[in-house]
């Protein structure tokens, strides 16, 4: 039986107006954000991702054909997210308001690309929710499971040393200690890896379970991150040059930071050959 | 009177009489200003059926006689009569204001519904006359003469709950028990209990003022705990009670430490507790996250007293500002509390914590914002209880509510399997949960640890042993039995079997009495007999005095007690004279007891953690009561866990993890048990291990110098244990910004060699 192929979206020329109508209908996310906005890089994140994202979507529509039939799929998801959406306006907190809304309009991008082009551009639902302050919730919903986390594995590669996790302190077998609190337990890296993680699959056109590969990585090089810097911490306590507060710590945040984006860069390239190695 | 006045006075009457009490409803204005004139449903019935009455009789009365049913006549002279009671006995009852309102008509043109009773009154009246003058009758059964009667006596059945409230307040002042005691029941047999809770609050009315009500409210408050076992709580905005048109007065314990009576809009949002157990090293660290959420319309003070698991405290304490934590600063108690004191008088955003009693912290935290949120964190560090039991943390008092069907988030983990017991979980090392707030807050929910405690020697990272109690109990003087005479305590102890002898006497405090058993009889019975007409609470100061004098330990089943009712004068004579008291507590009936959260009883009383077994705790009790001292310093010991040279093994090392601050803990508990005083080498090593102690407590301030003016630095002791946070968000995001530009570059550079054939 011959597939019918799902082509029965807009001309493309009409559907570019999907995301402006999508955004007009969750204005509430900019009305209920927009009057939140404590500093500049809240001010950055909230106009500035939504403002790239539609640069990019400029950018790239460029080249294609006007009259071309955009993908059903990716209408769909936009259309279910926005009922979603007004769902959610009743029963869910400000902040899942938001994200619902703004996935809404990054299916609604997705939505006015060109049929075969489209499916690659999911991306932008996992991109755009990243305008919105995620990370104080994050911080309260996952910062302690990170924490747990961070410290088990550091203390699992630790543990030739004798070092053991009581609760979120890493303890030496000379009963030095390091805490992975609050502060340190890597939602911002998360954050900012995740979104990292979304933009490159934006960019490289990745499929849905593309995506889904890259966010994984991207999470396991976040984690990375924070283990690497509680064990090099660690360390310096362990080896006796007990950090202060300050350069040591931001020094090897930063490193730490860098070479676990390195660890991503790579990560994704391997796994990206070994995809394009088993479709050929 | 001429039909037509008739006509007008009938029209006004019965528009002012439907409108009065219907605008009254809407504003509130006289419960405000001067009286609430409809506190209960029943005056609100009684009110409307004055003009509904008279409204039916209109037209009852102006039906000609002939060819009545004779029920008409009758219909009609009940609603007379009802009438003229009804609007004698509110006239009665508006009197003191009916001048205010005829003023106000006058200067404003305003008051005119304070004058309805008076034109209902002589609308019925008039009705009166002309059921006479239609009926023919001159003298009807039910005559004037008895409708006065019926109108005052209702004048006082309207205001009976504050004429009563009014005379049992002076009874409660006077000195005599008797009095105190028939007042008593007056309240708790003839006042609703919304009526006795609003007059143990302050009003601005100006019946109040005028009959002086207000003084009597700390009595009266008393009375309310005494015949319903609790505070009465209050909104931060009631109408009548701390505000009026022209006075808000929020919350009169604000910043006073005190938990005060419960603010119905303020309430506990959301609460997650995640517990890191650890049976190798014999503790377990807490963090208690809450969230408040205020639905009033001023801002308001959080305040609760928080009960720990057995020999915990408080190590760790922050606020979220902005979506941000902040964490505390650790410090002297008066340094911490002076700069919380300070911040609160300039509306910004403190916490402060305090421990005042054995595994009692009192927790503060202003402004909640109006229909905002304030979110909090609590770390906690414990030892296992009893080795191998987990306790949780719960709120013993509050002035904010936890509302029925409230869920704490419970995450549990673990280095061996635990067992919930309260429910039926299999053992596991990681326990998730959802309780609801009765579940949670249960005396006998705890977490096992399965098969046998670890032998307290053989550790090789281990703890101290805390040492307290510093008596010299002589096991051959039976202890006192002091029990409060409660409702519900007194109920759960007639079921257990007692044995008499072992104890020198007995004692049962009331509300402003004792009575001492006499010996004769079984003990349950005298419980049974005591328990016929006890009340909600009782004062259990003077029993305890008496038992002091009996020179033996005292053995205390109690419920809770109020601040206002603590006397510590008598023990602290004891104590300076070197006769120190020896008093075990066991709460029977779970609440606040002012006698146990107090710093200053520590070293005397010693509260037996709740397990949710009455018989097993009151035989804790008693073991503990009559127990030898352990060693030659007259020191009873507790297991905490660790190895005997611990200290050794602590001293000179940088302090790590729970098991080093238990034991900086118990080192500086030992000073306060021997001699309620702490040294000052102790009181810094909380401060740099960060431990909530008798003497050091934890306070988040809002902006550095609020810190620099109190003498206090929040990164002091935050070295004790190395945390590691992580750079600024800027910082990171431009590191990522600087990865992606490299990648950006390189791929464009790759592009061009494709373009221009120079690619290898």
């Amino acid at each position: 039986m011959n597939k019918v192929p799902l082509r029965r979206g807009l001309p493309a020329g009409t559907a570019a107006w999907l995301p402006l109508v999508c955004a007009a209908a969750v204005f509430r996310v900019w009305v209920s954000y927009a009057g939140r906005i404590g500093g500049v890089l809240d001010a950055v994140r909230f106009f500035g991702i939504p403002a790239a994202a539609a640069g990019w979507f400029l950018f790239e529509r460029r080249g294609f054909d006007r009259e071309a039939e955009t993908g059903l799929p990716a209408f769909l998801a936009a259309v279910t997210a926005l009922a979603l959406y007004g769902v959610s306006l009743f029963t869910l907190p400000n902040l899942a308001q938001g994200m619902i809304g703004l996935a809404a309009l990054g299916f609604a991008f997705a939505a006015a690309y060109p049929a075969p082009e489209s499916p690659k551009r999911f991306a932008y639902a996992a991109v755009l929710p990243f305008a919105l302050p995620l990370e104080p919730t994050l911080r309260f919903v996952t910062g302690y499971p990170l924490r747990k986390l961070t410290g088990a594995v550091t203390a699992a590669l630790l543990s030739p040393l004798g070092v053991k996790l009581h609760g979120t302190v890493l303890t030496g077998p000379a009963g030095t200690g390091v805490c992975v609190d609050a502060p340190c337990s890597g939602v911002t890296g998360v954050t900012l890896f995740l979104f990292a993680g979304a933009v490159v699959s934006l960019v490289r056109r990745e499929t849905v379970p593309g995506t889904a590969l890259v966010l994984l990585e991207s999470f396991v090089c976040a984690l990375f991150y924070n283990v690497f810097r509680a064990s090099w911490l660690f360390m310096a306590d362990f080896m006796g040059n007990r950090p202060g507060f300050g350069n040591a710590e931001v020094t090897a945040g930063v490193v730490s930071f860098a070479l676990s984006l390195g660890l991503f860069a790579g990560l994704y390239l391997l796994t990206l050959r070994a995809r394009q190695r088993r479709r050929a | 009177m001429n039909k037509k006045a008739y006509n007008v006075l009938f029209l006004i009457a019965i528009a002012l009489g439907f409108a009065a009490p219907t605008f009254e409803l809407v504003t509130g204005l006289c419960t405000e200003l001067f009286f609430d004139p409809l506190p209960t449903v029943w005056h609100g019935i009684v009110y409307y059926l004055l003009p509904s009455m008279m409204l039916a009789n209109y037209f009852l009365l102006k039906r000609p006689q002939e060819g009545e049913a004779p029920f008409v006549r009758v219909l009609s002279r009940v609603f007379v009569v009802l009438s003229v009671t009804i609007g004698l006995g509110y006239s009665i009852w508006f009197l003191p204001i009916s001048w205010i309102s005829v003023l106000g008509i006058v200067i404003y043109g305003l008051g005119l519904f304070g004058l309805a009773p008076v034109f209902l009154f002589v609308l019925s009246l008039t009705q009166a006359k002309l059921w006479r003058v239609k009926y023919g009758m001159e003298k009807p059964k039910l005559g004037m003469g008895w409708n006065v009667l019926f109108g005052i006596v209702l004048a006082f059945a309207l205001v009976w709950s504050q004429l009563i409230i009014s005379v049992s307040g002076q009874m409660l002042k006077s000195p005599k028990t008797d009095s105190k005691n028939f007042a008593l029941f007056l309240l708790s047999r003839t006042v609703p209990e919304n009526e006795l809770r609003k007059s143990c609050f302050e009003s601005y009315t100006t019946y109040a003022n005028w009959f002086r009500m207000n003084d009597n409210r700390d009595v009266l408050k008393e009375a309310f705990f005494y015949i319903y076992g609790r505070k009465p709580g209050v909104p931060l905005v009631e109408r009548g009670i701390r505000r009026n048109r022209f006075v808000w007065n929020y919350d009169e314990h604000m910043g006073t430490g005190l938990v005060g009576e419960p603010v119905d809009d303020l309430l506990l949002k959301e609460s997650t507790v995640d517990v890191s157990s650890s049976f190798e090293g014999g503790n377990s660290y807490y963090e208690w996250t809450m969230v408040f959420e205020n639905k009033g319309d001023a801002e308001a003070e959080a305040r609760a007293v928080i009960e720990l698991p057995p020999y915990g405290f408080v190590s760790k304490l922050s606020l979220w500002r902005d979506g941000e934590e902040y964490p505390a600063a650790f410090g002297g108690r008066s340094d911490v509390t002076g700069a919380y004191r300070e911040v609160v008088r300039q509306y910004r955003d403190p916490v402060l914590v305090n421990q005042i009693g054995r595994d009692l912290v009192s927790v503060e935290c202003y402004p909640v914002p109006s229909h905002g949120t304030m979110q909090i964190r609590l770390g906690i560090t414990a030892p296992l209880w009893d080795r191998t039991r987990v306790a949780l943390p719960r709120i013993l008092e509050s002035d904010y509510r936890v509302e029925p069907g409230f869920t704490h988030w419970v995450w549990i983990e673990s280095d061996r399997p635990l067992t919930a017991v309260l429910t039926n979980l299999p053992a596991s090392t990681k326990i998730k949960l959802r309780e609801s707030d009765d579940l949670y807050s249960k005396p006998g929910n705890y977490f096992r640890f399965d098969g046998p405690a670890p032998d307290v020697y053989r550790f090789t990272a281990g703890l101290s042993a805390l040492k307290y109690e510093p008596v010299q109990a002589d096991p051959s003087v039976k202890p006192v039995l002091v029990v409060d005479g409660t409702r519900d305590v007194l109920s759960a102890l007639v079921k257990l079997d007692w044995d008499a002898s072992k104890y020198s006497s007995v004692i049962v405090a009331r509300p402003f009495e004792y009575k001492v058993w006499d010996g004769h009889g079984k003990l349950s019975r005298f419980f049974r007999a005591c328990s016929v007409g006890a009340y909600g609470g009782a004062n259990s100061m003077a029993a305890l005095s008496r038992a002091l004098d009996e020179n033996s330990t005292v053995l205390w089943l109690h419920g809770g007690l109020p601040y206002s009712l603590l006397q510590t004068i008598p023990f602290d004579q004891n104590y300076r004279r070197g006769e120190r008291p020896r008093i075990v507590g066991v709460a029977i009936e779970r609440g606040f007891n002012a006698f146990a959260a107090n710093t200053g009883m520590m070293p005397y009383l010693h509260e037996v953690y709740p397990s949710g077994d009455t018989a097993a705790d009151i035989d804790e009790g008693y073991r503990l009561a009559v127990e030898k001292p352990a060693d030659d310093t007259g020191l009873t010991q507790v297991w905490l866990g660790g190895t005997p040279d611990s200290g050794a093994y602590f001293e000179g090392l940088p302090p790590a993890g729970q098991a080093y601050r238990i034991w900086v803990y118990s080192k500086a508990m030992e000073d306060w048990y021997a001699d309620g005083k702490m040294a000052p080498v102790n009181v810094q090593a909380c401060i740099q291990s960060r431990i909530v102690s008798p003497a050091v407590g934890a306070v988040v301030l809002e902006k550095q110098s609020d810190y620099e003016a109190a003498n206090l630095d929040p990164t002091e002791g935050s070295d004790s244990i190395l945390s590691i946070p992580e750079p600024g968000e800027i910082l990171l995001a431009a590191v990522l910004a600087l990865g992606a530009a490299a990648w950006m570059t390189v791929t464009i550079v790759r592009r061009r060699e494709r373009k221009t054939g120079t690619v290898r």
